[in-house]
């Protein structure tokens, strides 16, 4: 769908599957550029999105059904806030485990750093599970 | 994202173009992975040109390299723009895949 203008944020909905993550990939960019945000800013929300799309495409259903995501962009005076809704199984990003430390290529686990990355980029993460049943994930970033 | 590969007498050079998120490496991790790992090619990455890499990336960096090690082969990644060498550090990727700063010296590495 396309994204809905507000005063200082956007929001959209997507499809579960990997053109909806360029879809939103392409509407976060178009939005930055509009307002001008630096490219360190731009990384950074770039890194977060798509960290927590792929994260609710590839694990949060356990069906093969194509589900909404519900993401939002906003800023505020010093600080830039993306938000994801999903209607997945419950699961905070903020209780994932730290990835181990592998210390040699025969003990590195191949995945698993994502929501490392999200965590070192953001400034504050919340998180609710809504009586409705959905999920809602957000991620406060210093702007730059 | 664009990738161009290289095959020399014993190493592959992978020159990658663009940005190393999620569908970027859905466009490049098949043809990059079935041009290096049967034959066990020592390969060399040229990062120079990427400027912005995720988790996917890492996780196709990861997965190949682990797959040439089998076959007695070993991956160098060299010259990451600035994003993509802050993700490197994050996640301590260098105790993991050997980054040199340049392509003579990633071959010298990988020979």
């Amino acid at each position: 769908m396309p994204p809905e203008n507000g005063d200082n944020g956007i929001s959209l909905t997507i499809p579960s599957t990997l053109a909806g993550l360029k879809e939103g990939s392409e509407a976060l960019s178009g939005w930055l550029s509009r307002w001008n945000m630096g490219e360190e800013t731009s990384n950074r929300a770039h890194l977060v999105f798509d960290e927590i799309v792929t994260n609710i495409i590839r694990y949060a259903f356990d069906d093969k059904r194509e589900h909404r995501i519900e993401i939002s962009f906003r800023f505020g005076v010093d600080s830039l806030t993306l938000s994801f809704d999903d209607d997945g199984l419950p699961f905070d990003p903020r209780s994932a485990p730290e990835p181990v430390k592998a210390g040699s290529l025969a003990k590195a686990a191949i995945g698993g750093r994502g929501l490392l990355l999200v965590r070192k980029a953001a400034r504050r993460l919340e998180y609710q599970r809504s009586a409705s049943g959905l999920n809602r994930f957000s991620v406060e970033l210093a702007r730059a | 994202m664009d990738m161009e590969i290289t095959l020399l007498e014993n190493i592959a050079r992978v020159r990658l173009k663009g940005r190393l998120d999620t569908p970027g490496v859905d466009q490049v991790e098949a043809r990059f992975t079935a041009s290096v790992v049967p034959g066990g090619k020592n390969t060399v990455v040229d990062l120079s040109q990427v400027s912005f890499i995720a988790s996917m990336g890492l996780r196709m960096f990861i997965g190949i390299a682990k797959a040439l090690k089998r076959h007695n082969a070993r991956m160098v990644l060299f010259a990451p723009q600035s994003q993509v060498n802050e993700v490197f550090e994050t996640v301590l990727l260098r105790e993991i895949l050997p980054i040199v700063a340049d392509e003579a010296e990633a071959v010298r590495f990988a020979s």
